[in-house]
């Protein structure tokens, strides 16, 4: 997979940030993980990839930095529900942005909101992931994206 | 029109047969109502003519009382004739048939009386009639009072000798009439009785007859629609029928939900099944290419080629978030109906395993033609050696990634994580190129630019090292196919011939003298490459016994000393033969287990040595120090600036030198267990490293063999 392609995912997440009051976000140093030990924080917003790449790309982020981001964006309510959906609209944005880059041929799912790590049934276990660390203010959060041609 | 009726002919007999049943019934029931009717008249009548008897005596009796009395006898001979003409009308009447008044002074008509005790009772009646009608007659036709008295007088006498039997006889004829009518009305219930049981009984048969002839027939189309559900329910393909207006029809094959991820299809719009499946533009020609088979001007075998969805990918959006990816083929055949295209029938099929089977063959046959290249660039290589290269591999791309993972946003700190790559890097491609790896060690050169391109990065960021990453992928998943055709040919040449020296060693076995036959090779290519001339001679390294934690470090050092002697120190034979050595350069490199139990690695070479002047040189290019401080640095003190990160002599960068990573490589890995490290060298004459490790070094540094894990 080039480089080009994992940029436009980690581009969705700036972008996200972008549209926030604190737009100041940073990304940590790229590595790889094995999928039979994925990476992830307290919530994790998961989009499907289908096309010419197939996989997943997951958005996971720590309870304290999304609640922080909802207060951010102006919203009061911090309930689980509230967390889920920003999670949600993160992974959303992420799809979105890979969808205007990639065009047609990529075929990008609906994001699923869980808790904690995706399944194995979102990760071929034999194959490796790119973590991209991310970090707004004090926290950290990751990109992890999983591709296969 | 009859043909038309078919299996309903012998219902539309049945009801018409009731119809005329009941038709019957009721005309019937009309003309028994009219005759009940007129015999009602007739008693009726037959019953006044006992009454008129009556008052004819009691007019012939009131005229007499009446003589004298001009009124009264006027009044009597009135009512007289008034009885006498009714009573004879109406008894002509019942004899022949004809008209007479009846109670309301209207014309009524009368019907012969046929019946035998009605007959036998006129006949008699106009038998005493006759007389009495005559003397009555004379009553009303006298004229003067004796005229009148005598007509009376005999009057009085027949009817004194008649009424009571003209009475009796208009009895009789009245209770005869009424008998008549009793019977007609009890043959018209009969009728009715009959009707209605008639109807009863067609009815019972349409009821049972038909009925079992309806559930027979309704249960042939439930058995024949079963059939057609356990059809549309076990067929492998998805049917379904399409309309004019491409809507699909209510009934489809249980398969159809099962190939769109359960997706009810009834009712839907053809693109509302497959839009958001398949790329607009398929979609947009299969629609054209359905409406086109909607036109029987168009020959739709001429147009079959064009089927846009012969062979589809779809992927179906799942629960998880992921898409089950199928390929569809989709068949789309024309239904008519007395000469009318109806419909279009379209018939799906899960094609993935063919597909998929396809695409396996043609990813094995690409992977067969890439692993033959592979082979050809690794079947050189010793299979224990090249066991060993690729553990080390491994084991550096796992040292890289834990690089790669420290997180940090100092540039110090980022500048030294490049740094740390590259020297790992860069030791790869060290043993690579060693090993004659080719393909390993053109993409390290690639990294290695990559690295050096963003070491030049006045300003680095953490998304900068994302190309780094993706050439640590790009690694390791080469790496990983060169170890499975490694150890399909190590387990074919150990079930082949387990003696054969060509096998691959266990991690604990010592390796044999044909291991270190790359440092020989490396030597000599080297050499090439520099357009120089030298002999490896190698003492000692098959006999030490070491483990294989010392052999990889060995290995390291040794290569990075021999390429350090033919690219530093040996010079080119013009030149040696000017200076009366060899042309061809000598490096002897020696391994030894001294008495204390150390480890010694020693390389010799005739060289001309390090060159101090050359390195004061490059410091001084370098500016870290200033002119002064570096003209009066000793000999000891330019030795130590080559184990400096990225302190090079080498005046082109190249495969084998220039990148200015080596001898800090060597010296961190010597610190890393325990090691010395002693330089010796006389110019123009010879150059010696020499390290020494402690006996006990390699037992205590236990590397993390774990093969293949990055993380």
């Amino acid at each position: 997979m080039s480089e080009e392609t994992l940029q436009v995912f980690i581009d969705g997440v700036i972008n996200y940030f972008h549209h926030t009051s604190e737009k100041e976000v940073k990304v940590g140093s790229p590595y790889l993980i094995e999928n039979n030990s994925p990476a992830a924080f307290d919530y994790t917003g998961i989009i499907g990839i289908s096309g010419p790449y197939r996989g997943s790309v997951y958005f996971t982020a720590p309870k304290a930095l999304l609640t922080h981001l909802l207060l951010a964006i102006g919203e009061k309510d911090t309930s689980m529900e509230y967390i889920m959906d920003l999670v949600g609209e993160v992974a959303n944005t992420i799809a979105g942005n890979a969808r205007s880059k990639f065009g047609q041929d990529f075929l990008i799912s609906v994001p699923v909101v869980v808790e904690g790590a995706p399944s194995n049934i979102h990760l071929p276990k034999d194959l490796r992931s790119y973590v991209i660390p991310v970090y707004w203010r004090a926290y950290s959060s990751a990109v992890v994206i999983c591709l296969e041609a | 029109m009859w043909s038309a009726l078919g299996k309903y002919k012998a219902i539309v007999v049945s009801i018409a047969l009731f119809l005329i049943l009941d038709a019957s019934v009721l005309s019937l029931n009309f003309f028994i109502s009219f005759k009940i009717a007129d015999d009602a008249v007739g008693v009726n009548l037959a019953g006044r003519q006992r009454m008129l008897t009556q008052r004819t005596v009691k007019s012939l009796y009131d005229l007499r009382l009446a003589e004298g009395d001009t009124v009264k006898q006027e009044t009597a001979l009135n009512e007289l004739k008034t009885t006498y003409n009714l009573f004879n009308t109406t008894l002509t009447a019942f004899d022949k048939g004809g008209e007479t008044k009846n109670a309301n002074g209207e014309t009524v008509v009368l019907k012969r009386v046929n019946s035998d005790a009605g007959r036998v009772a006129i006949d008699e009646a106009k038998i005493i009639w006759q007389p009495y009608s005559d003397a009555i007659a004379k009553v009303i036709a006298a004229s003067g009072t004796a005229a009148m008295a005598q007509s009376l007088n005999s009057a009085i006498v027949i009817a004194g000798d008649k009424n009571l039997l003209l009475l009796k006889l208009m009895n009789d004829l009245t209770v005869n009439l009424e008998q008549v009518a009793t019977h007609q009305a009890t043959v018209l219930r009969y009728i009715q009785t009959g009707g209605i049981t008639l109807a009863i009984i067609n009815f019972l048969i349409i009821l049972f007859h038909f009925i079992g002839e309806l559930r027979q027939n309704d249960k042939f189309l439930e058995d024949a629609r079963k059939e057609t559900t356990d059809i549309l329910d076990t067929v492998n393909e998805g049917l379904f029928l399409l309309d004019k207006d491409l809507v699909i029809g209510e009934q489809q094959s249980s398969q159809l939900a099962e190939i769109f991820g359960g997706k009810d299809a009834r009712g839907l719009k053809f693109s509302d099944l497959i839009g958001d499946l398949v790329k607009p533009k398929d979609l947009e020609t299969a629609q054209r290419f359905v409406n086109l088979l909607f036109r029987p001007d168009v020959k739709g075998n001429l147009i079959s080629d064009l089927n846009p969805l012969n062979q589809v990918e779809i992927n179906i959006p799942d629960e998880d978030g992921g898409y089950i990816t199928r390929h569809l083929s989709f068949e789309f055949s024309r239904v008519s109906k007395d000469g009318e295209l109806k419909n279009v029938l379209v018939t799906v099929n899960d094609i993935t395993e063919q597909v998929m089977l396809a695409r396996e063959l043609e990813e094995t046959k690409e992977k067969g033609e890439q692993q033959l290249e592979m082979l050809t660039s690794i079947l050189h290589a010793n299979p224990g050696v090249l066991k060993r290269f690729i553990q080390n591999a491994f084991d550096a791309y796992g040292r890289i990634n834990k690089i790669l993972k420290e997180q940090s946003k100092s540039p110090a700190v980022m500048q030294r994580k490049l740094n740390d790559i590259f020297i790992e890097v860069h030791n790869f491609k060290g043993e690579a190129s060693a090993l004659e790896l080719d393909n390993f060690a053109e993409y390290a050169h690639v990294f290695e630019d990559d690295i050096q391109a963003l070491k030049q990065q006045s300003k680095l960021a953490g998304n900068d090292f994302l190309k780094l990453a993706v050439h640590l992928e790009s690694l390791i998943r080469y790496t990983e196919s060169i170890k499975e055709l490694a150890d399909k040919l190590a387990s074919f040449a150990f079930n082949q011939d387990p003696s054969s020296s060509v096998r691959s060693p266990t991690n604990h076995e010592n390796v044999t003298s044909s291991d270190w036959k790359h440092l020989t090779k490396l030597c000599e290519n080297v050499s090439q490459r520099d357009k120089k001339q030298a002999q490896l001679v190698l003492t000692g390294f098959d006999e030490a016994k070491i483990n294989d934690d010392a052999q990889k470090l060995v290995n390291e050092l040794s290569i990075q000393f021999i390429r350090n002697a033919v690219v530093h120190s040996i010079e080119h034979p013009e030149f040696r033969k000017a200076r009366g050595k060899h042309e061809t350069g000598r490096i002897d490199a020696r391994l030894s287990r001294l008495p204390t139990g150390e480890l010694e690695l020693s390389v010799h070479d005739d060289g001309c040595g390090i060159n101090y002047e050359k390195i004061r040189s490059k410091a001084l290019m370098i500016g870290k120090w200033d002119k002064a401080e570096v003209e009066k640095f000793t000999h000891q003190q330019l030795l130590s600036l080559i184990f400096l990160p990225g302190f090079s002599t080498a005046d082109n960068q190249n495969e084998d030198a220039g990148r200015g990573v080596g001898m800090d490589i060597i010296k961190k890995r010597i610190d890393q267990y325990q090691g010395k490290i002693k330089v010796s060298s006389s110019s123009g004459k010879h150059c010696q490293f020499t390290v020494t490790f402690p006996a006990d070094a390699f037992a205590q540094n236990e590397i993390d063999t774990q093969q293949g894990k990055v993380a």
